[in-house]
């Protein structure tokens, strides 16, 4: 075998010998990256007054928002 | 959706109330005039006709009239124009194939419509909670009252309200009379019987070519009880479910390690109005059933120091990744459940998913650090424990990550 697909070969099985434990450090990253303070302030935005205690039903269609459309929405809800 | 949008839409008929309103117990023979606080001691009907209506209480037990079962809580009771005093649920406490008779008539949507339909003009409900799941009914005015109220209204009939709220439970036997004392009921609401609401369902499209055709949902209410009277936040019921699934998608999505499976978040909407969202959802699946591995339910979940996982005991493939990753990383208590066959009506989205034969987990927590204020003005953001809900996301991400990227879990 010529000495530079040996390489190759090694530097595979090097990369797979450490994918996994990259992998995990990827992973431990972003759960680090969680946090109360994030989830407390959400929680406090869902539960300010702007939202009326979020009773669900509404008379009014949403206005178009990050170019979803809503068009059709009249056309998949079913009338009660 | 097939339109385009990330909203699921179904018909959801709502009340506004547009204040507090008012009780009264007007003065009597046994009783001097009494003006009822709220909170303290009523919430209005969330779904209540406005105006205001007065007239003799009859303690009417559970409201039920089911004569097959040798149970009529109206059996020669005059309930016209009269104002009832009721207990929620049923005389009834097993879950059993028994509760299945029962179930039709632990609706308050059926004891609504028995009352009105014997011509009662009024309502005060032995609950002290605010519930949108109930009727708009024409004329009909109501409100929820505590157990004390409850109490003090049985003051001068000799009998205690207490025992006989026990002795109807103990023995299934009606046990309806006249309170002989007036009061006075006042809401102002505005119905809007055509209404809708929606489901917002969010997507991680799985990495695995093959995989990817197969389904992870994580489900919490987004819904909460509105502001009957004052505002409700609805902080632990159910912001902090959604928020804690909102931390978990954000870490899924940004995650250096991408999910094999797809993972769909559905924010369920009409929950407190009965289960609307969630029965929408099984109904027009938004994933083919036969591809779904589990749905996964947050409801409170932000008060506590412990996990619960519901049904987990049942379903040890689905388990074993949320316990490896606690013990591994997060150190909580952690318990599970079998899951049980529930004879009664559905209360929780995850109940809707297991009726229609999902297989589903329900996160919780144990421990409470705090008082719970359930559908009540004091459930906001003091009533939660951000460290929980923090590692509620935490063990989210790492077990629904797992799930979704073990090849050896099947759909079942």
């Amino acid at each position: 075998m010529k000495p530079k697909y040996l390489l190759l070969i090694l530097l595979c099985f090097l990369f797979l010998k450490t994918y996994p434990q990259e992998a995990q450090n990827a992973i431990l990253k972003t759960f680090h990256s969680i946090s109360s303070h994030d989830l407390l302030n959400d929680a406090a935005e869902l539960s300010s007054a702007k939202y009326g205690g979020r009773l669900s039903g509404s008379q009014v269609t949403l206005p178009p928002r990050n170019g979803w459309p809503i068009s059709s929405n009249k056309a998949e809800s079913n009338q009660p | 959706m097939s339109d385009g949008t990330y909203l699921q839409y179904f018909p959801n008929a709502y009340s506004d109330v547009l204040n507090h309103g008012s009780v009264t117990l007007l003065a009597g023979i046994n009783n001097q005039y009494k003006d009822y606080k709220f909170p303290d001691d009523y919430f209005p009907g969330s779904n209540s006709a406005s105006g205001t209506v007065s007239g003799e209480i009859v303690y009417v037990g559970f409201g039920i009239s089911a004569t097959e079962l040798g149970y009529d809580d109206y059996k020669n009771i005059d309930v016209k124009g009269k104002i009832l005093l009721m207990e929620t649920g049923l005389p009834y406490n097993g879950n059993d194939s028994t509760l299945l008779k029962w179930e039709k008539y632990s609706y308050h949507r059926y004891k609504f419509q028995r009352a009105k339909e014997l011509g009662a003009v009024g309502l005060l409900y032995i609950s002290k909670i605010a519930n949108p799941n109930t009727s708009y009914l024409e004329g009909f005015v109501y409100a929820h009252t505590s157990e004390s109220v409850a109490e003090e209204l049985f003051d001068g009939t000799g009998r205690k309200y207490s025992e006989t709220n026990a002795a109807i439970k103990k023995n299934i036997q009606p046990n309806s009379f006249a309170i002989n004392k007036k009061v006075q009921i006042s809401a102002s609401t505005k119905h809007f019987p055509d209404s809708r609401s929606c489901n917002v369902v969010g997507i991680i499209e799985g990495a695995d070519s093959i995989l990817k055709s197969e389904a992870i949902i994580l489900g919490a209410h987004l819904d909460a009880v509105g502001s009957p009277g004052c505002l409700f936040p609805g902080a632990l019921d159910n912001a902090s479910g959604s928020v804690n699934i909102l931390a978990a998608a954000k870490a899924l999505a940004a995650s250096g390690v991408k999910p094999a499976r797809t993972i769909l978040f559905i924010f369920f909407g009409g929950e407190e109005c009965g289960l609307y969202g969630s029965t929408k959802s099984v109904e027009s699946p938004l994933w083919t059933k036969e591809k779904v591995i589990c749905m996964i339910n947050l409801d409170m979940v932000g008060n506590g120091t412990g996990f619960r996982i519901s049904n987990g005991k049942s379903f040890p493939d689905l388990l074993s990744p949320f316990a490896d990753a606690n013990e591994k990383y997060l150190h909580r208590d952690l318990s599970s459940s079998e899951a049980r066959v529930n004879f009664g009506r559905p209360r929780t989205d995850a109940a809707v998913f297991d009726k229609a034969g999902y297989r589903t987990l329900s996160l919780g927590t144990t421990g409470n650090v705090k008082p719970v204020y359930y559908h009540h003005p004091l459930d906001n953001t003091d009533a939660l424990t951000p460290e929980i809900m923090e590692d509620s996301a935490k063990l989210l991400y790492l077990g629904i990550l797992e799930l979704a990227n073990n090849p050896n879990i099947g759909i079942y």
